[in-house]
């Protein structure tokens, strides 16, 4: 059965995949914030990015440790190549149906 | 808050989580800053947590254990075979060696079953547990 992206799923999978190899939590949520408009808390971006690592759709690595950051790591997140498959296909399923509705609506 | 944070999150995103929220908000502590440890804990919680949740949630949907509602003994003894049906903790039927006992012969006072004249002659005690299930003692084995 094929793997579905729910909602919300998308939105951070195409976060994830316009960061490039700059995506960890804080830049995620900081990228979805910026262009939804709405808080997002960061429980729930890990939460989904954990599911879609999951589905295979994003691989996470250690990334670089800084002073701003403690001293921590970052957990630097990738989208796969089916990762980039799902958000192709949901592009083409919503430009599908975006058909019907009238410019002037 | 940083030591709920690390007492209910998954130790193995613990480190980038503590530093996303370092760089966050630094020494900071402000309402987005609870927001964000409370659903970090509730999103990411330890294994053990979510498999505790995950058995109070089935043991809630459950419902109550309790004794079963209806259910059928099957009993043998050195005096031979024996069936009990109870419902809601009442013997309502039995039989022995296949032969069913006559209702008059069934005499239930409380947790306690009497079949009369099923012990060689004597009557047959048999204790009905309230969690389920029965007790008695071995009736003899009758050459008859």
């Amino acid at each position: 059965m094929k793997k579905r992206l729910a909602g919300f799923e998308e939105l951070v999978l195409l976060a994830t995949a316009s960061l490039g190899e700059e995506a960890y939590g804080v830049t995620v949520r900081q990228r979805l914030e910026a262009e939804t408009g709405t808080a997002v808390a960061l429980g729930a971006v890990y939460a989904v990015l954990d599911r879609l690592e999951r589905k295979g759709y994003v691989r996470s690595a250690w990334g670089e440790a800084t002073p701003q950051r403690g001293g921590r790591r970052k957990r630097m997140f990738r989208v796969t190549a089916p990762g980039l498959t799902a958000l192709r296909a949901m592009g083409r399923i919503r430009s599908r149906l975006a058909q019907p509705i009238p410019k002037h609506a | 808050m940083t030591r709920l944070l690390r007492w209910f999150c998954d130790p193995d995103k613990l480190e980038a989580i503590e530093g996303d929220l370092a760089e966050l908000y630094g020494d900071r502590t402000s309402g987005r800053y609870v927001i964000d440890v409370v659903s970090l804990c509730v999103r990411q919680p330890r294994t053990a947590i979510r498999s505790f949740v995950a058995a109070l949630v089935v043991l809630v949907l459950a419902g109550p254990i309790g004794p079963p509602d209806h259910y059928i003994v099957h009993a043998t003894d050195p005096a031979g075979e024996f069936v009990l049906e109870i419902h809601q903790g009442q013997a309502i039927a039995a039989t022995l060696d296949g032969a069913r006992v006559p209702e008059r012969d069934l005499v239930q006072t409380g947790d306690t079953l009497i079949i009369r004249g099923a012990d060689n002659g004597a009557d047959f005690h048999i204790a009905i547990k309230p969690e389920g299930g029965i007790q008695w003692y071995p009736r003899h084995f009758s050459s008859r």
